[in-house]
């Protein structure tokens, strides 16, 4: 009997689980207000541990190059073992710095010529989702990033922010399926749109076939969207394949930037 | 401590690792859910509802730092902790070959409701030959992962002196 009341009170909290699920699928896809406050409030209470982890953990990765680098000091020199290796911490703190300062000023340099009001943003997490091509950023509405605003490095377009909190905001990278951007190829003129096709590669859709397309061609965005200003480099054609009695060109492209090594972005607020 | 903030805990835990730029990165590269696998550990270990709770609540989490559809992980992650609920009765589930099976049933019961859900709201898939690689990579990742977790998560559980008060089995250590 205790068996049985224990299975109907599992069947029912499953079934409370789902309909609660479905339900905020849905009011999400209408975007109701509750549930972004949802949203945020676990945004804002996870990603600050996130954004401590990240700091110390990227403090000690410095402290234990500089510590590898001192053992091979030690056998080649005893007597210069601390000289070497306080200049070596130092070096490594330099050569980092250097590195982060090269990456600002080219992102400043950016800002300052083409966008003067965008936001410097650092790489704070990744999406849980292990199917979606995203990542989260410590700016956020506070700091007047909103939904639907391109993000950039100096090498090419990123993606658009998706989800913003009071302090992070979540960035869909253009090889994400979701992420479809208007585009142009910069020598041709030749319209059509970027879309995710895996986590490494975008496919340029809808390019007439009599289109001149080569491998090599730059990609650039076409303005239209209202979400990308124009003229940014999205990547460069890859591969063109083109089929038989097909009305499109199959295009696939190399985004201009290495999304898995993002660590610094521009958000272009208008 | 209650085992409701020792799951607090452990999924707070499995979200930061997850969301982690230093373990984890985009473009291709190595990702695994492990919030999918301490739900798959409540289901083994603990009693039905708890497991039910740790499945929706880890679920909503993971949709609320994610970009996708709030609702979906927290949908398929309740069926997937049902479903070992509902397999587990029938193997030993202190056996290894028992843990990695069920671990394999919930991340194709995960997958296979969050495809199901997209397909009906109209989100694009990735192609199969895009999500056949990254679902195998998942499998084999999950696979050697999941004694792991869930042997961590039993020795965690000793010192705080919390036990399942409904489960079925302990892992034995």
């Amino acid at each position: 009997m205790r068996a049985l009341t224990d299975r109907w009170k599992t069947l029912t909290l499953l079934l409370c689980f789902l309909v609660l699920s479905l339900l905020l699928i849905t009011m999400k896809a209408r975007m109701a207000q509750p549930v972004a406050v949802l949203e945020t409030w676990l945004v804002a209470a996870v990603m600050p541990f996130q954004q401590a982890i990240v700091a110390a953990w990227r403090s000690v990765e410095n402290v234990w190059q500089g510590y590898v680098d001192l053992i091979g000091v030690r056998n080649e020199n005893l007597r210069l073992r601390r000289q070497v290796a306080e200049l070596q911490a130092q070096v490594h703190q330099y050569r980092e710095a250097y590195f982060q300062q090269q990456r600002l000023r080219a992102l400043l340099a950016l800002r300052t010529e083409m966008w003067p009001r965008a936001l410097a943003a650092e790489v704070v997490g990744i999406d849980p989702s292990p199917w979606a091509e995203a990542v989260i950023i410590n700016r956020g509405s506070r700091h007047g990033v909103r939904k639907d605003l391109a993000v950039i490095t100096p090498a090419g377009l990123v993606g658009r922010t998706v989800e913003v909190a009071p302090s992070h905001a979540s960035v869909l990278l253009v090889t994400d399926r979701r992420s479809a951007v208007d585009a142009l190829v910069q020598r041709t003129r030749a319209r059509g749109i970027v879309v995710g096709k895996s986590p490494q590669r975008c496919e340029l859709r809808y390019v007439d076939v009599n289109e001149d397309l080569r491998v090599g061609d730059a990609v650039i965005s076409s303005g239209l969207g209202q979400v990308y200003p124009k003229g940014l480099l999205i990547g460069t054609v890859v591969a063109v394949r083109r089929t038989p009695y097909q009305l499109f060109h199959e295009v696939e492209i190399q985004p201009a930037v290495n999304l898995a090594k993002l660590e610094e972005v521009l958000v272009l607020v208008p | 401590m209650s085992s409701f903030l020792f799951f607090l805990f452990v999924m707070l835990g499995a979200a930061l690792l997850q969301t982690s730029p230093l373990l984890f990165s985009v473009g291709g590269g190595w990702r695994v859910d492990l919030l999918l696998l301490v739900v798959v550990y409540a289901s083994l270990f603990w009693g039905e509802q708890q497991a039910l709770v740790v499945g929706f609540c880890a679920g909503l989490g993971q949709d609320a730092l994610s970009s996708e559809l709030l609702g979906t992980h927290a949908l398929s992650k309740t069926l997937s902790a049902f479903v070992i609920l509902s397999l587990r009765r029938h193997v030993h589930v202190q056996s290894l070959v028992a843990q990695e099976l069920l671990t394999l049933t919930a991340l194709l019961t995960d997958t296979a409701a969050r495809l199901a859900l997209m397909a009906m709201v109209h989100v694009p898939l990735w192609s199969l030959a895009v999500l056949a690689p990254a679902l195998l990579q998942q499998l084999g990742l999950s696979v050697l992962l999941a004694p792991l977790v869930c042997q961590g998560l039993h020795l965690l559980t000793q010192p705080l002196r919390i036990s399942p008060k409904h489960g079925t089995e302990r892992v034995v250590t």
